[in-house]
């Protein structure tokens, strides 16, 4: 992640940053949009509006640190700030409400699923694809990042910029939600 | 031959009809950091020696190691548009 130095690229070291450093994510962030837009079109927008965007502030990008989450933090910004408000699926999520669920003891609290391993693992792509897009965007955003992505814990803390401790407290409780999704597909296709 | 006594076998049964991790909260943490290769040296082995022992946290971590596992593993991966890359380059190059 980039500290808040602005260095002076010339434009050839600009290019080479952005073709070296930026666009071999461009999969990882085209993906990353279209589960957050759920439209092709929109996720096309916003990954050229995030790379846009990096190419705009390149100077403040130090070279050979992490592209990718800097690149994830631009995208998750435009994502809220231009895209959230015209997206098909808008947050369900009352951010006071979920803040001041992470601080409570609540958190701990076990989803009893008694869903099986077998169960889990015959599931087909559909229905696992479904049940992460059924989360409210707060907290399918945290799995991506972490399960289909592989961020640490301190990169997604500053790619959303929130707390470590709200990180993982975020992610149990989305791991919980998703269980409870695909618990019900699994009682919908008579899996248990 | 392992001898076991009555009253062990009798708190073991318990144990495994209630099903529930003493530790719960603790162990959940732990199991997340193990999960997300997050735990240091000291968390990992005390939670291998956790799920020798506690059925809950066992069948806990093994469920949630599939679930990420299968999100790994067959979530769709949808292909970058063919326009996309020269699209952004063309932006670029007509703003500098």
């Amino acid at each position: 992640m980039s500290d808040m130095s602005i260095r002076n690229y010339s434009i050839k070291q600009k290019e080479e940053v952005f073709e070296q450093e930026f666009l071999p994510h461009i999969n990882s962030m085209y993906n990353f949009a279209y589960r957050l837009t759920f439209e092709e079109d929109d996720a096309k927008d916003l990954v050229q509006d995030t790379y846009l965007k990096a190419f705009r502030f390149i100077d403040s990008f130090e070279r050979g640190t992490n592209a990718k989450a800097w690149l994830f933090r631009i995208l998750k910004n435009s994502f809220i700030n231009d895209f959230r408000k015209k997206s098909k699926q808008p947050s369900k999520v009352d951010y006071n409400e979920v803040e001041s669920y992470y601080n409570s003891e609540d958190v701990d609290e076990t989803i009893t699923t008694d869903l099986r391993v077998e169960t889990v693992q015959h599931m087909i792509g559909d229905e696992v694809t479904n049940a992460l897009n059924a989360l409210d965007v707060d907290f399918k955003t945290v799995i991506i990042l972490c399960d289909l992505e592989g961020f640490t814990y301190e990169e997604m803390a500053k790619i959303l910029d929130i707390p470590i401790g709200t990180v993982r407290s975020r992610l149990h409780r989305a791991r919980n939600l998703l269980k409870g999704k695909l618990k019900r597909y699994a009682n919908t296709m008579g899996y248990n | 031959m392992v001898k076991f006594s009555g009253a062990w076998l009798k708190s073991r049964l318990k144990f495994l009809r209630n099903m529930e991790c003493p530790d719960q909260a603790n162990c959940f943490k732990t199991l997340q950091l193990v999960l997300d290769n997050e735990a240091d040296d000291a968390q990992k082995a005390q939670f291998e020696l956790q799920i020798k022992n506690c059925m809950p946290c066992y069948k806990r971590y093994h469920l949630d190691a599939a679930i990420k596992e299968v999100l790994q593993t067959k979530i769709e991966m949808k292909s970058v548009p063919d326009d996309l890359v020269d699209s952004i380059k063309l932006k670029i190059k007509n703003a500098v």
